[in-house]
């Protein structure tokens, strides 16, 4: 009986500080990261949200912080911004704006960083920041051509098929094999920029 | 105790006729994820040696130590750690990989090959050839898939490493289904049958 206690002690015991020295290890290696993550998550947004306004995006960490710092301006603060004000040196007043939103996709949300010009009608640029689209496929909205063309367009925007969009306001290419994930990223801009118009047009 | 294999042995089995993916068809999971593109499978697949490598090692070590009843615990939770490291290292060094290979990273924990060795060899092994058997599974594991990455992203994209083909590219109408699921089937399944059924020697009957 005593035999049979001291083993089950024994494993309990080695279970428990085996699961601690593990522990240890990963915490320490997320702390000895933490920072680096955070920066690049930061890095991250930053250049997303300069792409989006169409800000020609520097090359190094520091002088894309630089020009962040000087183009935007959170709203209503950077804690928790709900929307960014864009200020360019060669133009009085207000250049745009960048919204974050959350749009469905066919797996899941997709969050998008969405230019508008100051006109609250014209997109500027936009990137998907996250995703869980099908590589290859869905996942195509992060490539450089789909993207590209939605800088000037006026929603609300049309798909039509992949290489065919012309050059008129509305139409964008969807990608052949994606059509609900085109279809979400065609909604999401357009009630972006709806629910822009609709909010800031007064101000 | 039979004396452990060599290291000539257990690297040609594992590359060979006891592949952990064509003749064992282990890891599968990841197989069909993470090969529609090659830069990504290769993250992968040095995510899965270097994890088969630590995992195989830290369980051989601790072979006389760990209570047989709790194994399975115990080698999971080494195999977990050491995948968190890796999707944690890559995530701050390779953010841009990170993203993309998303949630996959973290799934290596559930790669069948990795349990399947620390059971089947770092558990009645010595560290040093543990560590090789678990380079040699890996490496294994990952010229199938590289394989396999190649033949999906050509097919399904028209592109090797992202880069388009020069003559190819301009003729070939993609296939998506070979950039879906089904793809990765197909292509392993074919590759099963030409390595299986042609390169490989007929195996020899059992029970001599």
């Amino acid at each position: 009986m005593g035999g049979k206690a001291l083993e089950r002690f024994r494993t309990i015991g080695f279970m428990a500080v085996i699961t601690a020295v593990f522990i240890a290890a990963v915490s320490g290696v997320h702390v000895l990261t933490a920072e680096v993550v955070a920066r690049n998550e930061k890095l991250y947004l930053q250049t997303a949200v300069l792409e989006a306004a169409a800000i020609l995006v520097p090359d190094t960490p520091a002088a894309i912080a630089a020009c962040y710092n000087e183009c935007v301006k959170p709203v209503p603060d950077a804690a928790a911004p709900d929307y960014y004000e864009i200020y360019k040196r060669d133009q009085a007043g207000r250049a745009g704006y960048v919204f974050v939103r959350d749009g469905v996709g066919l797996w899941g949300a997709i969050t998008a960083v969405v230019g508008v010009d100051a006109d609250l009608a014209t997109l500027t640029g936009a990137s998907f920041v996250k995703h869980n689209e099908t590589p290859g496929l869905g996942a195509r909205i992060d490539e450089q051509w789909f993207m590209a063309q939605l800088a000037g367009k006026r929603p609300p925007l049309t798909l039509v098929p992949e290489e065919t969009a012309d050059n008129t306001d509305a139409q964008i290419d969807q990608i052949t094999g994606a059509t609900i994930t085109s279809r979400g990223v065609r909604d999401l801009l357009n009630k972006t920029v709806a629910e822009a118009a609709a909010r800031l047009d007064e101000t | 105790m039979p004396p452990p294999p060599t290291t000539r042995k257990i690297f040609t089995s594992a590359l060979g006729r006891d592949n952990p993916v064509f003749a064992q068809v282990l890891g599968i999971c990841s197989t069909l994820a993470v090969t529609n593109v090659l830069k990504n499978t290769v993250v992968m697949c040095l995510g899965v040696v270097f994890t088969l490598a630590c995992s195989n090692v830290t369980v051989s070590l601790l072979r006389k130590h760990i209570p047989n009843r709790i194994r399975m615990m115990v080698e999971t939770l080494i195999i977990a750690s050491y995948v968190i490291i890796v999707d944690i290292v890559i995530k701050a060094f390779l953010p841009g990989i990170s993203r993309q290979l998303g949630p996959y990273v973290g799934l290596i924990i559930t790669n069948c090959i990795i349990m399947g060795r620390a059971e089947a060899f770092g558990l009645t092994n010595p560290p040093k050839v543990a560590f090789f058997d678990g380079i040699a599974a890996g490496l294994g594991y990952s010229y199938v898939l590289l394989a396999i990455a190649f033949v999906r992203e050509l097919m399904g994209s028209g592109t090797v490493w992202g880069h388009a083909i020069p003559w190819f590219s301009a003729h070939w109408q993609n296939w998506s289904i070979m950039v879906m699921a089904p793809g990765a089937f197909f292509t392993l399944a074919v590759l099963i049958w030409i390595i299986k059924g042609r390169i490989l020697p007929p195996q020899e009957e059992d029970g001599k």
